[in-house]
């Protein structure tokens, strides 16, 4: 049996499917971006693109949660509407608003590492290792509005934190109960 | 969902033939002009470059409008934290507001970056597949090592493809699942917590069940994520590498002006 005249033996077949998966998520995510359910104490609506970032880096480990996020990055990138409010190009991840995005990068891979090493049962356990993504992609998002915004850190944080504080945290409680209950 | 590929405006202009690495490359220094303009020569240098390049290609204002939309709350935001909470002389005082003429030119400067980085990438993705960038990108991506992380270029551009065919799929799930409780009784609107439940839940379902048919129907088929070929090759021109030398000229004279 040959494999395309190279020697090296065929992947994994779990590799495969994580990549699958990986995709999959990258999807999720990106359709997440238009389920939008407005909430009556929040200024803003709820949406469950960052959700399924959580996801992604629950599910599906540091490395294929990772990877999931940057591709669907790349899919913002090369021109699908898949980023808040269905933006699209590289103007929007080098933009203003482009730090939230790259932290959700960071926000999976953390999330992936923390869970890898700990494997949490319990909601809290789940619940807190979330909260440290959702810092994560606060910490990316205002830093990026500072820099390319030219904004203090208080302003930085009263257009691109408060607002978003209400929604984000249902968003971790609704992951959380996922991830405990349900496994890929 | 055909306004998903929205972004894209077929066409034969010169930029819809030239080949994807080289308008991702120009984009890339573009937006690195971008930043670091600073003074209006260079931003008026920059304005004319981006009409020559929406004139060249055709694409028209609605779909620079399209991208900006979705933005177009933050612009007047980031001008208006800029014009009133910047030290500096006042342009007049009506109460707590207090403009400064410094806060009027870091608002203007800020959001006009923005509003440049924004219309220079809807002006690649509105002359470019995304199935031609996707490519492009797995082209540049190859020199990396991707291998450290356990990936191949290949299996990048296969995850982008293997996304933009999922999401369609979504959607088309989603309103045959919604119709189908619709028929057996669901009212969205009476219980939306059901109807959510009652929608998310075989949707979530469906989807991972195909994911798993998918991969052992690329397993069956050989996929490795090496050595692989495609169906449309990509090749650089003369002219794409004159477009390559002109482009950073263009960006060293905007920083050096």
């Amino acid at each position: 049996m040959v494999y395309n005249e190279t020697d090296s033996p065929p992947p994994e077949s779990d590799d495969l499917r994580k990549m699958v998966f990986a995709a999959l998520f990258a999807a999720l995510i990106s359709v997440g971006a238009y389920i939008r359910v407005p909430i009556p104490i929040s200024p803003v609506p709820l949406t469950a693109q960052v959700l399924f970032v959580f996801l992604a880096g629950t599910m599906l480990g540091k490395k294929w949660g990772t990877i999931s996020v940057l591709v669907y990055l790349l899919l913002g990138i090369i021109g699908l509407p898949v980023f808040a409010g269905g933006a699209s190009g590289l103007g929007i991840l080098l933009g203003p608003t482009g730090g939230y995005l790259v932290g959700f990068v960071f926000a999976a891979l953390l999330i992936g590492y923390l869970k890898e090493i700990r494997t949490p049962e319990r909601f809290i356990s789940n619940a807190s290792i979330i909260i440290c993504g959702l810092a994560v992609i606060y910490l990316a998002g205002v830093t990026q509005m500072m820099a390319v915004a030219d904004l203090e850190l208080i302003e930085a944080l009263t257009i691109g934190v408060v607002p978003f504080v209400i929604a984000d945290l249902i968003k971790v409680s609704i992951a959380s109960y996922i991830t405990t209950k349900y496994e890929i | 969902m055909t306004n998903l590929f929205f972004s894209y405006f077929p066409g034969d202009s010169f930029l819809h033939r030239l080949d994807p690495r080289t308008k991702i490359i120009s984009l890339i220094c573009i937006s690195i002009a971008v930043f670091a303009a600073g003074i209006p020569e260079h931003f008026a240098t920059l304005v004319i470059l981006f009409m020559i390049c929406s004139y060249i290609s055709g694409t028209g204002f609605r779909a620079f409008w399209h991208s900006l939309k979705p933005m177009m709350i933050f612009f007047p935001l980031i001008f208006f934290m800029q014009l009133f909470l910047t030290q500096g002389d006042l342009i007049f005082s009506i109460g707590p507001l207090k403009p400064t003429y410094e806060g009027l030119e870091l608002g203007l400067t800020v959001v006009t970056r923005f509003v440049l980085l924004i219309l220079f990438a809807t002006i690649l993705t509105a002359t470019t597949r995304p199935s031609m960038i996707t490519n492009g990108l797995e082209r540049l991506f190859r020199p990396l090592p991707l291998k450290a992380a356990g990936i191949t270029s290949h299996d990048l551009a296969a995850m982008m493809s293997l996304s933009i065919r999922f999401i369609p799929m979504f959607f088309e799930n989603a309103r045959q699942i919604r119709e189908a409780q619709i028929s057996r009784g669901m009212d969205p609107r009476h219980n939306i917590l059901r109807a959510v439940s009652s929608i998310s839940v075989p949707l979530i379902i469906s989807s991972i069940r195909d994911a798993d048919d998918l991969t052992m129907a690329m397993q069956s088929r050989c996929y490795q994520g090496i050595s692989r070929t495609y169906l449309h090759e990509l090749e650089m021109n003369g002219i794409d590498w004159a477009v390559l030398i002109c482009v950073p000229a263009i960006l060293i004279f905007v920083v050096l002006y």
